[in-house]
């Protein structure tokens, strides 16, 4: 599968007319018609408020709704394969999952088992698909390596009750990283987090893209945050994808007016790039 | 972190044995009037009634007696029958063994049942045959416990004739025919404990299924099956076993009820004789026996849920 | 007193024993000579009557405790908490057997009793419903304003929570009706005469292979009362939409 995917040079994943409505007393749509393209290693990110059906958007991608509680509806296409996302039941999802797409979670403590230990809860998906022991082992390390946990024999030894947030957050990130995926959707990784986790959590996530050559769908509600990550915004509101274009541009010249709302919440100076500047020259100093 | 947690659930359960003890020893001066005169009636004789308060432990300083009581109970020596004058402690220790049997029977057959009730019913809980086992389990939750001993009685030895209505056979004399006879009891006393215990895991299962972690897990690949082997059952194997615990208690009462359907000689029975002949020293000291089993009984449980939960290891 | 059937619960009919359901007998006749329908419907009466008593006295008791509790918090509150694991320490059938044992047997010494088992089980309970309830802004409020806690609890606070302790109500009065079945069973509770329905299967236990039906018929009957109960109970939180987290009889 991977190889189909690096020849392909247009775009990586492409999603049509994705719709996801939860059932219930009566049908409740969440996301009404989306349509995504991405293309190899850049970073797509997703804003919206709390309700506007971003996250919902990502499980749909990843597969991971329940279909008792969801109707999904649309089509995918990963590479050359075709996937109807209305069938939940096709072999294809079990082989994607993990090893094509993988996801890292915004509730990390709540993402990871609190009765195994973090070495359990890596080696484990790794060994049902036929990899031995310690060979699973050695990839658990050297994920842990790459997401920057120092002290690993000690930590694969803990419980995530043990782990601060931030290194809940980098294990989480290392799980999704576990069957090679190019793919990773990230929903709302740092939200959790305090300021200068984030700032560290964004760097690693922008590292490891480039080191693996990673997509990444990034979902948030922080259009700032976004602008910094992302190459490629989509804004939503209330399940639909109002606006789209190069991150800068969204955030400089919006054009819709939930954009501008959006826009108009970051401070004055970030949104006219002033702090990459001030980077920049302190660097070239 | 673990050992203080260890002290101090010891000592609480030490200290709530200090509690129970000096209550039940309260509980023969807290009978009205005079025990001595209402057991002897007519046969009243002053010197016998004086030796009879003494054996209570009503002449004299209350702490004093308690000292003396306690004492004697952890050697061992827990006084005289006042209906045969038989020392206590001759019956009453063999007595409890075998209600720990009956006890440790019932808790077999409870969980024999419950656990795949409750993952079957779980696992169909949005088919028709889901509903309908937690129809059944609702029913069998309904009725009172020494109902289906009786009917249990009624099917199986009156009608079918394949198990004895009760009794207790020495299993070192004829192990085949005491298990035997044991069916009846257990079941009678695992039924009850099934039907709860069934829907609380039932209750666990569906409430794991929808946890994060779980969704954690399918997005890293694993396959169903292990899923629900790993994360499902794994973690709703604690609520379980916390309910099994406080199920302990009901274990203990059960084992009255069951005891006395089935003629089953055990401490219950002996407890319920004794009260209803007013042989005090008999009830005082066997509910003190209770109260100790209980009370280790359930310091266990709650040491084995700390090597199960990591979480309360902190 | 109830009196469904052609007699009263002990007129014994010296001429007929052990007779089978026929048209005056509805239930037949025990091995007494007594109407058996007579004897299991004032049973069922006995077992409804102490469910429902035990019921509303533990409540009535209990409830202002629990509520009151939760609202002063403190070392009020403290002490109560502690107090009630204490007594949870042991288990519900040994602290009645105790009391018997103190009291004696009889109908209204196993209505003390199950009242003064129950009265913590309902503190417990409504302390842990109150307690949420006590941290809602309108009592805070009321709390503020100067209102004294009598009224707290009683005007703001109980109202409040009637749904979950009418349940409770429920829940206490099918557990009741067991208790004193058993209880009876035992012979520690309802005396006889009296035709408690655990009387009825205790004394008619020795027939279960001849005459089924002098068990039957009392088990039935109190199988019924319980399931109805707790019916009653389920409607309820249905009605009211209340968590279930109690334990069923």
């Amino acid at each position: 599968m991977a190889e189909a995917l690096k020849g392909n040079n247009s775009s990586l994943l492409e999603v049509e007319q994705l719709s996801v409505s939860y059932r219930g007393v009566q049908l409740t749509p969440a996301v009404v018609n989306a349509h995504l393209s991405l293309p190899p290693k850049e970073i797509i990110g997703v804003v919206g408020q709390s309700g506007s059906g971003k996250s919902t958007l990502g499980m749909a991608i990843a597969g991971l709704l329940d279909p008792s509680q969801c109707v999904v509806s649309g089509v995918m296409k990963l590479g050359d394969t075709r996937i109807d996302l209305s069938d939940s039941t096709n072999p294809v999802w079990r082989t994607m999952r993990g090893s094509q797409i993988g996801y890292v979670f915004q509730d990390a403590q709540a993402a990871l088992n609190p009765l195994l230990t973090i070495q359990q809860l890596l080696v484990q998906p790794q060994r049902h698909r036929g990899i031995d022991t310690s060979t699973a082992l050695r990839r658990v390390r050297e994920l842990l390596e790459a997401v920057e946990i120092p002290d690993i024999d000690r930590r694969l030894r803990q419980y995530p009750h043990e782990l601060s947030g931030g290194m809940k957050q980098r294990v989480v990130i290392a799980a999704a990283l576990l069957g090679n995926p190019r793919i990773i959707i990230a929903d709302e990784p740092t939200t959790a987090l305090d300021v200068t986790l984030q700032a560290q959590i964004i760097r690693l996530l922008k590292r490891l893209k480039d080191e693996l050559e990673l997509s990444i769908i990034f979902i948030s509600h922080d259009i700032d945050l976004v602008a910094d990550i992302a190459n490629q915004i989509l804004v939503m509101k209330e399940g639909v994808i109002i606006d789209t274009g190069p991150s800068e541009t969204v955030v400089q010249y919006p054009s819709h007016p939930y954009t501008q709302e959006l826009v108009s919440s970051i401070p004055r100076l970030a949104r006219i790039g002033y702090f990459n500047r001030v980077e920049h020259w302190v660097n070239n100093a | 972190m673990t050992l203080r947690y260890l002290l101090g659930r010891i000592f609480g359960s030490l200290a709530t044995l200090l509690v129970s003890s000096l209550l039940i020893f309260s509980m023969v001066r807290l009978i009205p009037g005079d025990p001595a005169t209402a057991l002897l009636g007519r046969a009243f004789d002053p010197e016998i009634a004086d030796l009879m308060r003494k054996r209570l432990g009503l002449d004299g300083n209350f702490f004093v007696q308690y000292l003396g009581w306690i004492r004697a109970a952890i050697t061992g020596d827990l006084g005289y029958s006042f209906i045969n004058g038989s020392k206590i402690s001759e019956q009453i220790f063999e007595r409890f063994l075998r209600t720990l049997h009956l006890m440790f029977g019932g808790l077999l057959v409870g969980l024999v049942i419950a656990i795949p009730l409750g993952t079957v019913s779980a696992r169909r809980r949005n088919e028709k045959s889901g509903s309908l086992l937690m129809g059944l389990n609702g029913l069998l939750i309904s009725v009172p416990q020494f109902i289906t001993g009786l009917l249990l009685v009624y099917v199986f030895a009156v009608i079918l004739k394949w198990l004895p209505a009760g009794g207790w056979i020495d299993p070192s004399a004829d192990f085949r025919r005491w298990l035997i006879a044991m069916v009846l009891p257990c079941v009678t006393l695992g039924l009850a404990l099934s039907a709860f215990t069934a829907r609380v895991i039932r209750t666990s299962i569906v409430e794991e299924s929808a946890s994060d972690y779980v969704v954690a897990a399918r997005s890293w690949g694993l396959p169903e099956t292990k899923i629900l082997r790993w994360h499902i059952y794994r973690n709703a194997a604690l609520p379980t076993l916390t309910t099994v615990g406080l199920e302990i208690g009901y274990l203990f009462g059960g084992s009255i009820v069951v005891e006395e359907i089935f003629g089953y000689p055990g401490i219950g029975q002996l407890t319920v004789d004794a009260i209803s002949g007013r042989d005090y020293p008999m009830v005082q000291a066997a509910v003190l026996l209770f109260a100790v089993g209980f009370t280790i009984i359930n310091l266990l449980v709650d040491l084995s849920l700390l090597f199960v939960d990591p979480r309360l290891r902190k | 007193m109830l009196l469904i059937g052609s007699n009263s619960y002990d007129d014994i009919d010296a001429g007929e024993r052990l007779i089978g359901p026929n048209s005056s007998h509805l239930f037949g006749i025990d091995s007494y000579g007594r109407d058996y329908l007579t004897r299991v419907s004032l049973g069922a009466f006995i077992s409804i009557g102490v469910g429902v008593i035990v019921a509303i006295l533990s409540i009535a008791v209990g409830a202002p405790v629990g509520v009151y509790s939760a609202i002063r918090s403190g070392w009020i509150d403290m002490s109560v908490g502690r107090s009630l694991e204490v007594l949870f320490a042991f288990p519900q059938i040994l602290l009645a057997l105790v009391l018997i044992t103190i009291i004696g047997s009889g109908i209204q010494t196993a209505m003390i009793v199950l009242v003064l088992v129950y009265v913590p089980i309902v503190i417990r309970f409504v302390r842990n419903v109150a307690l949420v309830e006590a941290r809602k802004d309108y009592v805070l409020c009321a709390q503020m304003y100067g209102c004294s806690r009598f009224r707290q609890c009683f005007i703001h606070v109980i109202p409040n929570i009637r749904g979950s302790i009418l349940v409770l109500g429920s829940s206490v009065c099918a557990f009741a009706m067991i208790a004193e079945a058993t209880l009876s069973y035992l012979g520690l509770g309802v005396r006889p005469p009296l035709p408690s329905l655990g009387i009825l299967l205790t004394e008619n236990q020795g027939f279960l292979s001849t005459e089924p039906r002098l068990i039957f018929f009392p088990a039935i009957v109190l199988i019924l009362l319980v399931i109805t109960v707790n019916q009653i109970g389920d409607a309820l939180v249905d009605k009211l939409d209340i968590k279930k987290n109690l334990v069923r009889a």
